[in-house]
């Protein structure tokens, strides 16, 4: 009796798709992932680092995804799977160096080792914190764009979009603990860019009292 | 090392595992407990978690308010315009596949599909295709 009741209360929100014809899956994919379009087209701007590659990656991505949304199972993740046809493009088709070698599997090691076991750690000093706020948008784009792909990817995923260690690894194709080296690496390069561009704009931790210098 | 005190968890276990309480990636129950007791015991790790959390935050409001941006409107129109063309191609592909042997390979094998091909006078063949379905209820 409460299965039956359940599975009927479950009803509305189960598409399944044998059932479904090409309409209403057209329908359903203007609807449902459509409406992604500009989180992709932000991230294709950080992944290519121009608008016009990041569009057409975009555009691809769609084309990739409406060909095989019957492939798509309703009810999970879409935004991680259109993250990873994205990522994907962008890893076979658009990176300028694709021969380039990836980084190294001691990455893992790094990153267990990495200020592990200290109090004193030199992220998280509140008065950089303060100063980091005046950063311009144009300079964090750049200190992005400045990072290793990988890095930047993971920190991107992570930080921006709030994916979790395990999406990040199904959406970049690599192990979890990959993405928790490369997070923690894009984490600790990306902060210490951001100070070096607020030394560089005249904000610094000494000076925090009078701000930008004049 | 460790901030000199005792604790059931020692503050080197606690601290490798202050990014990953941050980042919501301690999903063994009994760790996290481990390290929220140590956080209420231990200062030194409690605020160091704390400077952790706010520096992160910054970081991602930072990274947030640059990069997030609109896509231009004609990418919009780009993307309905493709859907809809590559909605035409399968629609074809599908009509050519249920002209053969039926929908083999196809996923909707529930459907009863009727096929009606008509031959014209001139000896043009026409192909129309009525799609009638017929809903077979799985005896569940």
């Amino acid at each position: 009796m409460s299965e039956i009741s359940k599975s009927a209360d479950n009803l509305p929100a189960v598409i399944d798709r044998e059932k479904e014809s090409l309409a209403e899956r057209t329908a359903r994919f203007e609807k449902d992932a459509l409406a992604f379009t500009s989180q992709l087209y932000s991230a294709a701007l950080r992944y290519t680092k121009n608008s016009h590659d990041a569009q057409d990656l975009v555009q691809d991505t769609y084309a990739k995804a409406f060909t095989s949304f019957h492939q798509f199972e309703p009810g999970t993740n879409l935004k991680a799977w259109l993250y990873r046809i994205l990522t994907t493009t962008f890893i076979n088709n658009y990176r300028k160096d694709q021969r380039r070698p990836l980084i190294s599997g001691s990455e893992l090691e790094d990153w267990q080792i990495a200020d592990a076991s200290s109090h004193t750690s030199d992220l998280g000093k509140s008065a950089e914190d303060e100063v980091l706020e005046n950063i311009a948008d144009k300079d964090v784009k750049e200190a992005l764009a400045a990072m290793p792909e990988e890095f930047r990817m993971a920190v991107y995923l992570s930080d921006v979009e709030g994916f979790s260690y395990k999406e990040i690894a199904e959406i970049m194709e690599v192990p979890t603990g990959t993405v928790m080296s490369r997070l923690h690496r894009g984490r600790k390069l990306l902060r210490e860019s951001l100070a070096a561009y607020a030394k560089d704009r005249g904000f610094s931790v000494d000076k925090k009292n009078g701000g930008a210098k004049s | 090392m460790s901030c000199g005190d005792h604790h059931d968890t020692p503050c080197d276990q606690v601290l490798p595992n202050i990014i990953l309480y941050i980042d919501h990636e301690i999903s063994d129950n009994n760790q996290l407990n481990a390290v929220e007791i140590h956080f209420g015991e231990c200062l030194p790790c409690k605020e160091e978690m704390e400077r952790e959390f706010a520096a992160l935050s910054m970081m991602r409001n930072l990274l947030t308010r640059s990069c997030v941006e609109d896509a231009p409107q004609s990418l919009h129109e780009r993307l309905i315009e493709q859907t809809e063309q590559l909605h035409q191609q399968m629609a074809a592909q599908e009509a050519l596949r249920n002209t053969g042997f039926g929908s083999a390979g196809y996923v909707e094998t529930t459907y009863t599909e009727t096929t009606y091909t008509e031959i014209t006078i001139d000896g043009q063949t026409q192909i129309e295709i009525t799609r009638e379905i017929r809903r077979e209820f799985p005896l569940e």
